[in-house]
């Protein structure tokens, strides 16, 4: 069953009176029970697809369905995870996941039980009180997907969250993110990444869509059938990588032609 | 003992002043950043009344307020305190309007993500974001408070000399009967008062406020034990939900009472004016006084541009200090809120009369000084401890030392503070010289050419006073509007420092 589905959204924003498209005739669903990725070139409109999905953005043409339903704004069933992100400077780890139940007028007992929960299964125990100045990249990008996981919701969103790590951090997460999701401790459904790593893409995802440079169009999608956890030396793994690399060529030579 | 009731009276003023300062600021300012319609013309409002020379229009709020309360204590009493309010608010409303235009896109869209409500997102996000720019716009607000608190507590309108209870009364009266260790005390009782807030609480709010800046990193300042009392207190009287309320209003003007109240005020504003302009011309004119409009504003002027470049000049090695350490920042916005809080225009008669006419446009110039420096000098270090400290060590790593550091790194990097600074300067200045050209002390009376001395020789023609004071706004307001604000704009786009 497809949990989100976008038909024929257009997205076009007015700069200095000059039109930039963005979205061109996207469609695309997200499955129930998969992960998928979205790779795209830097600047194509990856964020914009999420800010839209999540509500953030609603000036768009076309339709976003949420289980059959237009997608509600904002769509309290999913939660995002942000590229910088996106911790408030002046609340501690713990209340950095508070704030965002408490938005959701869940009772404080069970806001700090839930927010210790998350916290704990990311690995920042004993940091609950630390400031996020006080913390590595990895750590607050963990305070990050806590937060976004303790609202619980159906569809998680990703916006390049290993991009401004270091690359050993970031395979750490990346690792640990294919034990959440294969743990089935979560309650989630789906996961939506956008990402321009594509080894990343190969990595984490059972589908892969490809986009173009901006206007983004889609270029097409691959399927990923291999068993987690992956490994990046596998002879079936760069097959696939390699056929995502071509795809995203072939993208960029029908645009200059 | 005396002396003892008078601060406890002027500090009163000060601080309600203060607080009606800081609700209306933060009220506008978030008003005026988040409504892109109502934004342009709220904002051009704010730059007026900016400019607006307080002093001058002091005289007409006077009769204001004391027509309304007829004659009663209290009207003087608010019409202090709202003198001293025009002295502090501007300046906060324009830190929470661009705070909140700066305010990083991830936080926006993290509660669009999470589904803040908007008033959820106010007492979360939105207030908490405003902490370093209150904090430190308080240190020119409180400062600048006590520089006008003389000129409120005597208010002569007409023939009549109305003296509230106050230091500026106390200090006035000491100078009067000749009382030299009276007048000192006063100063001292000033700067013990100054010094006491800085210590228990602006100080330790201005190393908290370090908290809630986005992307800083290192270890986070302590929680201080004022943040705690300050805020019991506030949640003790509802100030917080109070707020979020008000701000709530002010962001949705749409609502129909806000739409209501604010037609209604935008209505009698009107008919005000209309009347003003009518009254205005209908003759007799004051052609005497209106002849001599051009030249007085000409010469206060060169002696506002003088003050206003050796203000910035004398700001600069300070500022390059504070960029160098944030502690250094710190002690330089403790010394200039205590210093720029006493009231200079208290020296000035007495320095005069010492001086003799002969130097007093020397000492006008030092007296626009003590008025307009404070500004250029908090306004340009807040810029400088904003810097992103990697340009900097950029600068260290490629080894751009000496005048080339100067030239290519410092100056770009700190001008649309440095603007911010010498515009704000510029104001002070202005509102400063209506005390500088004319002095009275014991019984001889000093003056020197200008548009101040032509506006005190003018006060018996209300008419004459108005049409004074308005050109002197408009010349500000004009210049601000085609140099400071583009050159400002220019530099903003081209020495953008956050991404
Ligand atoms: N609010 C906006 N107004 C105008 N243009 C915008 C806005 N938001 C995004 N854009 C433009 O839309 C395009 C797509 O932006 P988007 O952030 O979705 O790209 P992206 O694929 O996520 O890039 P990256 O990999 O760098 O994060 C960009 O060219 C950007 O300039
Ligand atoms: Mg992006």
């Amino acid at each position: 069953m497809a949990l989100f589905e976008l038909r024929n959204v257009n997205l076009t924003f007015e700069e200095n009176r000059k039109k930039l498209s963005v979205l061109e005739d996207i469609s695309l669903t997200v499955d129930e029970g998969e992960f998928l990725c979205i790779v795209g070139p830097s600047g194509s409109g990856k964020s914009t697809i999420l800010r839209i999905l999540s509500g953030i953005l609603g000036n768009y043409s076309g339709e976003v369905l949420y289980k059959g339903q237009p997608n509600p704004r904002p769509n309290p069933n999913v939660s995002m995870v942000f590229q910088n992100f996106a911790l408030i400077p002046w609340l501690t780890v713990q209340e950095n996941i508070e704030i965002v139940l408490e938005a959701r007028e869940v009772p404080p007992r069970q806001r700090v039980r839930t927010a210790l929960k998350y916290i704990d299964l990311v690995g920042l125990d004993s940091f609950e009180d630390a400031y996020p100045r006080e913390l590595s990249g990895g750590m607050k990008q963990r305070v990050g997907i806590a937060r976004a996981l303790a609202v619980e919701p159906e569809v998680l969103l990703m916006d390049e969250p290993f991009s401004a790590l270091d690359i050993l951090t970031a395979a750490d997460l990346r690792e640990q993110m294919v034990d959440l999701w294969m743990s089935g401790k979560l309650p989630l459904k789906s996961v939506l990444m956008v990402t321009h790593n594509m080894e990343e893409a190969v990595f984490l995802a059972d589908r892969i869509v490809v986009l173009s440079a901006r206007p983004a169009r889609i270029i097409g999608e691959v399927k990923v059938p291999l068993p987690r956890p992956r490994d990046y030396r596998d002879k079936a793994f760069e097959e696939i990588l390699d056929h995502v690399y071509s795809m995203v060529l072939s993208g960029r030579l029908k645009k200059s032609r | 003992m005396q002396l003892v009731t008078a601060a406890f009276y002027s500090t009163y003023r000060v601080l309600a002043a203060y607080m009606l300062s800081l609700a209306f600021g933060i009220v506008y300012g978030v008003a005026a950043a988040r409504g892109p319609r109502r934004e342009k013309i709220m904002l051009a409002v704010l730059d007026v009344l900016q400019s607006v020379p307080i002093l001058g229009f002091f005289p007409v709020a006077v009769t204001m307020f004391v027509a309304l309360f007829r004659g009663a204590r209290a009207g003087y009493e608010l019409a202090a305190i709202f003198l001293i309010f025009t002295s502090q608010s501007w300046n906060i409303a324009f830190g929470v309007y661009e705070t909140i235009k700066t305010l990083p896109k991830d936080l926006k869209e993290l509660s669009l993500a999470f589904n803040f409500t908007p008033g959820f997102a106010i007492q979360r996000i939105y207030l908490p974001a405003m902490v370093p720019t209150i904090v430190f716009n308080s240190g020119v607000s409180m400062a600048n408070g006590w520089y006008f608190l003389m000129a409120s507590e005597i208010i002569s309108l007409g023939n009549r000399d109305v003296r509230l209870p106050g230091l500026g009364t106390t200090m006035m009266n000491y100078l009067s009967q000749g009382n030299t260790t009276g007048v000192l005390l006063s100063i001292g009782t000033i700067i013990l008062i100054n010094a006491l807030l800085q210590l228990v609480v602006f100080r330790p709010l201005v190393r908290w406020a370090e908290l809630f800046r986005y992307n800083a990193v290192g270890t986070a300042p302590e929680w201080p034990t004022v943040v705690d009392v300050l805020s019991a207190l506030g949640r003790a009287l509802r100030i917080d939900s109070a707020l979020v309320r008000l701000v709530s209003v002010g962001e949705r003007m749409s609502s129909r009472l806000a739409k209501f109240v604010l037609i209604t005020v935008s209505v009698l504003a009107a008919i005000a004016f209309v009347w003003l302009i009518v009254w205005l011309l209908t003759p007799p004119y004051p052609w005497d006084v209106l002849v001599q409009i051009p030249a007085a504003l000409v010469i206060t002027a060169m002696r506002v541009i003088a003050a206003v470049i050796i203000s910035v000049f004398i700001a600069l090695p300070f500022v390059i200090r504070s960029i160098k350490s944030v502690e250094t920042a710190q002690n330089i916005y403790t010394m200039a809120s205590v210093l720029g809080s006493v009231p200079a225009v208290i020296f000035y008669p007495p320095i005069v009369a010492l001086a003799g006419r002969e130097n007093m446009e020397l000492f006008s110039i030092l007296l626009l000084l003590t008025g307009s420096f404070w500004y250029a000098l908090f306004n340009m270090s807040k810029g400088a401890m904003l810097l992103p400290g990697s340009l900097t060590e950029m600068a260290k790593v490629f080894g751009i030392k000496g005048l080339m550091y100067y030239r290519s790194i410092l100056i770009p990097a700190i001008l649309p503070p440095l603007i911010t600074g010498a515009l704000t300067a510029w104001g002070g200045a202005w509102n400063a010289s209506i005390v500088a050209e004319h002095v009275e002390f014991g019984h001889s009376t000093f003056e020197i050419p200008g548009i101040g001395s032509l506006l005190v020789s003018s006060t018996a023609n209300s008419k004459a006073l108005i049409l004074v004071v308005l050109a002197m706004t408009a010349l500000i307001v004009a210049v601000n509007m085609l140099f400071w604000r583009p050159w400002y704009q220019r530099a903003a786009e081209k020495y953008n420092l956050t991404e």
